[in-house]
């Protein structure tokens, strides 16, 4: 696959997410950014994760000045090797089929931002989520015009422990 | 009672362990019918797709973890290991310790990259041929490691953090997030180990393979080979194996285990 034939990266920042000022939230021993509903039909990508930085692009330092927290890696189905429907998704699963689930069933992405985050908003506060994806991988059925950073929503998990 | 089948670490398997597993695997890519590589490959991406990876959401958008990456690749392992004992019965698969420190240049094993063996012959751990004329794949199997951006192999204080981990769905989560940037590290932005779909047909997968079913099987004995895992998950068929997720909790019963560690000098 020659380089002309790899997307350039894709980025995505979210409406304002909240981390709540409240003393016990705050006390945090753990923080997880959860990402549902990703796409991994196509191009393996990975997915470089700033807070408050909308501007942060792949030449972005991934260091905490930059508020780099994490990334995650998708691991892609690298395109349709089948026929027409072949990787078309089912909306619905009828009563009485039991076969197992289609494998392109968008995924959960789960980033530790754990040590970032308490840096970053050690009073809490609003925050916007930056995601800098850069193709990965891909085989000969992968379109390079293929909008591979696909996802349907962000949700912060704090726990105490 | 035959003695377990021992798998060791590549980058230390003895002259006879290396060429007994390069004689098996160079036999199944050989054969081209359902003993064979290009078969058993087949089961994971193209044709079969039959491999679990990741965690799905259900129409409630609670976690429907279906967390069968650990058990479906240990049975998928497993068939794979006869195969090659049917070949060579003293023949194993072994694991490729991919921990790089940070200051080291991340690199493959040799026994993988080696253009050829030690009898001269080419080395099938190197490559693979994809025959799936139907899926429009003719090819040789091919690696570009290293020149993905920002890709490199996970470090040993990543595979520290696993023992932290007591929660099954936890640890096979993050271990499945390693699992995830080696296969990226490794397929480079044009070789194969890098998507799903193909990525079974590089030799260097039942390695690297064969080290997370190791981390597995070290947490097991850490916390316990029964702990965490769901009950409504131990009943679950992991097609096309015909195993439970319960067959495949304890190795021993598969009849191989892991070396603690191994050595060798050269005199």
């Amino acid at each position: 696959m020659p380089d002309a034939t790899i997307p350039k990266p894709q980025y995505y920042t979210s409406p304002a997410l909240t981390l709540s000022a409240d003393p016990q939230v705050l006390n945090f021993t753990q923080a997880l950014l959860e990402f549902h509903g990703v796409d991994h039909r196509t191009w393996s990508y990975r997915a470089a994760i700033f807070l408050n930085n909308p501007k942060a692009t792949e030449k972005t330092a991934p260091n905490l000045k930059s508020h780099y927290v994490g990334y995650f890696q998708v691991f892609a189905h690298g395109g349709c090797f089948g026929d027409m429907g072949h990787c078309e998704v089912q909306a619905a699963v009828r009563p009485y089929d039991s076969r197992r689930p289609h494998p392109l069933l968008p995924i959960v992405k789960t980033v530790d931002i754990s040590a970032g985050l308490k840096k970053l908003l050690p009073k809490g506060g609003d925050f916007t989520v930056r995601v800098v994806a850069q193709v990965t991988n891909g085989t000969e059925m992968c379109d390079p015009h293929d909008e591979f950073l696909k996802f349907n929503r962000i949700r912060l998990i704090t726990r105490s422990e | 009672m035959a003695s377990p089948t021992v798998r060791e670490n590549v980058a230390t398997l003895s002259v006879q362990k290396l060429a007994e597993l390069r004689k098996a695997i160079a036999g199944m890519q050989a054969i081209s019918d359902n003993r064979g590589f290009n078969y058993w490959a087949g089961v994971h991406g193209v044709p079969q797709w039959k491999c679990w990876h990741h965690n799905v959401l259900g129409n409630s958008n609670q976690h429907l973890t279906y967390p069968l990456f650990l058990p479906w690749h240990r049975a998928y392992l497993y068939h794979f290991e006869q195969y090659l004992k049917d070949i060579v019965p003293t023949s194993a698969l072994h694991w490729w310790n991919w921990e790089t420190p940070p200051s080291s240049p991340s690199k493959l094993p040799t026994a993988y990259s080696a253009a050829t063996g030690a009898n001269g012959q080419p080395n099938p751990l190197l490559k693979s041929h994809i025959n799936y004329p139907a899926s429009h794949l003719q090819r040789d199997t091919k690696r570009d490691s290293g020149s993905s951006p920002g890709m490199s192999l996970p470090t040993p204080a990543d595979v520290q953090n696993l023992w932290t981990l007591s929660s099954f769905i936890a640890f096979s989560g993050q271990l499945e997030n390693l699992h995830d940037d080696v296969h990226g590290w490794t397929g480079g932005l044009h070789g194969d180990m890098g998507t799903i779909a193909v990525a079974a047909f590089d030799p260097i997968f039942w390695a690297h393979h064969a080290m997370i079913d190791r981390l597995w099987f070290i947490w097991q004995e850490k916390f316990g080979q029964g702990t965490g895992i769901p009950t409504h998950m131990l009943d679950s068929v992991l097609d096309p194996f015909n195993m439970k997720v319960s067959d495949v909790l304890h190795v021993e019963a598969l009849g191989y285990t892991y070396a603690d560690s191994s050595s060798q000098v050269l005199i």
